[in-house]
Order: structure tokens, then sequence, then C-alpha cells
């Protein structure tokens, strides 16, 4: 595949990522999801050209002036790529590597940026947000789902019943012992927690140094693969995988690339089922 | 040549943006999860903040205590804001609202957040004050 076909498709990758956001982002108001969606379809249609890129993102940005504090986080990732592709749109070998590497950097910083925000949680550190996930169906529900982890369902249903009980206290005072879903959960929720951190940084260095080797497309491909069996954050997962999409144009190994889009579909498709 | 501005720009920007929001977090009292930082899953979620209005049991603040009478008050859109952005101004419009209710001083309007911790095999479910606004006035009668 040339270079400039693998990038119209990891552009098209990105298309799809907004189409899934604009589709499952009921909180938004209805015109900037149809803004959104029409500059998707155009980055679907045309991926060469700058309208599609363009048109997203004003669209984003006016959803950024209008709620700022309100919007996932996908949103801002989501804007500075299109943002990143109407800078760096053009033909050529020298406009495809600039867009590969724009993604790449972008990928490299969303990694690192969200590594540090956890280093400065203690109770991430800890583990014990991750294990609280575990028992109340935050972590693990796409699995369960699955059918893999049948057991865990009583668990979580009973700690509903605690959770709605704790809600409803009368003093902050109040605690309420959940149910382990299964034996051991914190000490996963833990090693969980500090893979978590490998991961981001890992993945925060192979971008940053190494976009284009298959290491590279194949993290990616792992950890959102990851992502999407433990937590329901499927526009995100989308996003990550059409940013890493465009990070590995012109890598001579098509196969994570391939894999990347795989993955970025089926998401983008069960974002908007889901 | 392509300018490197084009290149590093979207990754310079959303890392600022980061830096800000940071900033707001601990300053403001903003939730990690939200304001463009990647905070996600660093704490807990901002839904799982509330606001609680504490009433001191005998009209002395510097004697409150969570034994005797608290209640959650949820002054709707201002309570709301508060569990996004527990700053001390949010807080101190809540304590408006509820002084308008009729409510009257001295008490406390607090975010606590929930929280968790393991001990001994078991996950405890509890919360932890994020922020807290007292008021002064005359005490109710």
């Amino acid at each position: 595949m040339s270079t400039g076909r693998a990038t119209s498709t990891a552009t098209r990758a990105l298309g799809v990522a907004l189409l899934a956001y604009a589709a499952s982002s009921h909180a938004q108001l209805v015109a900037i999801r149809l803004l959104l969606g029409v500059a998707a379809v155009m980055l679907l249609v045309f991926p060469e050209r700058r309208g599609g890129a363009t048109l997203a993102t004003v669209g984003l940005l006016v959803a950024m002036g209008l709620a700022f504090d309100l919007l996932p986080n996908h949103h801002f990732v989501l804007a500075a790529a299109y943002g990143g592709l109407a800078l760096n749109l053009g033909e050529g070998a020298e406009a495809a590597n600039a867009r590969a590497r724009m993604a790449a950097l972008l990928l490299a910083a969303v990694m690192a940026l969200a590594l540090i925000q956890k280093l400065l949680s203690p109770s991430y550190l800890r583990g014990d947000y991750f294990a609280y996930l575990f028992a109340t169906g935050g972590l693990g529900g796409p699995l369960e789902t699955l059918g893999w982890v049948p057991q865990w369902s009583q668990a979580w249903a009973d700690n509903a019943v605690k959770v709605a009980e704790f809600a409803a206290a009368d003093s902050p005072a109040s605690t309420v012992e959940l149910i382990a879903p299964f034996a051991g959960t914190h000490v996963a929720a833990r090693t969980l927690a500090v893979f978590v951190l490998f991961a981001e940084w890992w993945l925060a260095c192979v971008f940053a140094r190494a976009h284009r080797h298959r290491v590279a497309g194949w993290s990616l491909a792992v950890f959102v693969l990851g992502l999407m069996l433990l937590r329901e954050e499927y526009v995100f997962a989308s996003t990550l995988c059409a940013l890493g999409a465009v990070a590995q144009s012109g890598c001579e190994r098509a196969a994570p690339r391939r894999a990347l889009m795989a993955l970025g579909i089926t998401s983008a498709a069960l974002a908007v089922i889901a | 040549m392509t300018e490197r501005w084009r290149v590093w720009g979207p990754a310079v920007v959303l890392a600022a943006v980061a830096v800000v929001q940071r900033a707001r977090v601990d300053l403001q009292g903003l939730s990690a999860w939200k304001g463009g930082g990647m905070g996600m899953y660093s704490e807990f979620h901002w839904r799982e903040r509330e606001v609680w209005l504490h009433v001191p049991d005998d009209g002395r603040a510097d004697e409150a205590s969570f034994v005797g009478e608290a209640a959650m008050v949820s002054i709707e859109a201002r309570a709301f804001e508060c569990m996004l952005r527990a700053s001390d101004d949010c807080l101190r419009d809540v304590a408006v609202e509820v002084q308008v209710d009729g409510v009257h001083g001295p008490f406390a309007v607090e975010v606590w957040s929930w929280d968790s911790s393991s001990a001994q095999g078991q996950l405890r479910l509890q919360r932890r004050r994020v922020r807290a606004a007292p008021i002064e006035g005359e005490p109710g009668e």
C-alpha cells in the first residue's frame, strides 16, 4: 500500500471515530452533533481535502466554548487531532510524514498526560479506586457481557444495593463494606493499576521515538483491546486506534495498522450500538 | 520542509490545556476527570461527589461534628456545579441559596467525594472531604 493510500485510509479512520462520537454523545447539542456528523462524512468521502478536518475542528471548538468543563477527554483529543490534520493535509511523502509524526506526538502526549495524572493520585496508586471499580462493575463489564466471568454478577448486584444504601446515608461519615467479586480483588486491582502506568509510559515513549515501528502499532492494539474488554470506553478506544493508524502510515508492515483500523471500526460500532 | 509548529502544535496545545486543568484541579477543586487534562480513572468520578450542608447541633461552628444534625441539601443547579468544580465561590453560592431557603448560620457547605480503602482484605467505601466553606451568621431558632 502506498504512503498516500495508507494515509487516506488512516484519515478515514479518524472520520469513523468522529462519526462514533457524534452518534453516541447524547449530551451534546443536536446542532453540534449534526455538524460533526457532516464533517465525519466529508472525511470519509474526501480524506485528502481540508474541508472535513477544518469543519470537525470548528465544531469541536464550538462545543468547547459552550461546555468546556463537561466535555469528555476524548473530545479534546479529537479536536487536537483534527486541528493537526487540517494543518498537515497535502500531497506527497513530506505531508504524509508530517501527518504521521503529528499523530504520533499527540498519542504520546495523551499517554504521558494520563500517566502524570495517575501518579498524582494517592487513591489510584494504592489500587483502591480500581478495586472499587472491580467490585461495582466499573471494570470488567464487557467481560461479563461476553460470559467470561459470570460469577462476578452476583457480587455486583449485592454491591449495588450496598452502594445505594451508602449514597442515601444521612452522614458523610457513613461507610459500607463491599463484597470482592473474586479472590484477590485488591491485589489484582493494584497490579492492574501499576500495569496501566507502565503501559502508558511505554506507549508515550514508543510513539514519541519510533512511531512507525511495528512494536508501536501492536503495543497500542493490545492496550486498546484490553481497554475495550475492561471498560466500555468505545469512543476513546476508536480515537486512539485512529491516531495510531495515522501514526503508523508508512510503516513497512501493514498488519499493525490494519489491526488498529479493525479495532477502531469495531469500537466505533460498539459506541453507537451500546 | 513542513514547519515544526504544524507537527508539534496539537500535542503542545493539548499539554498546555492539561497544565491549566491541573492548576484548576488544585486551586478550584475541578474534578480530574474533566477539563481536558486526561485525568480519567485517576480518582473517583465527579458524579460521586456530594454537597453536604453541615449544621452544628449547638450552633457553634467550632464544635461542629457530624454526630449531630447534618442534612444533604440538594440545591439543584448550584450543588451540581459544586460537584464538578468544588470552589469556594461555588460553595458560597450554595450557601446563599440555602439561606434564602430559610436556613441561617452558622453552618458549613462542604463537598465530599466517595473514596475507598482496603485493609485486611476488606474493601470499604467511604467519603473524604474535598472542600468546605464555613458560613457565619446568627444561630437559627
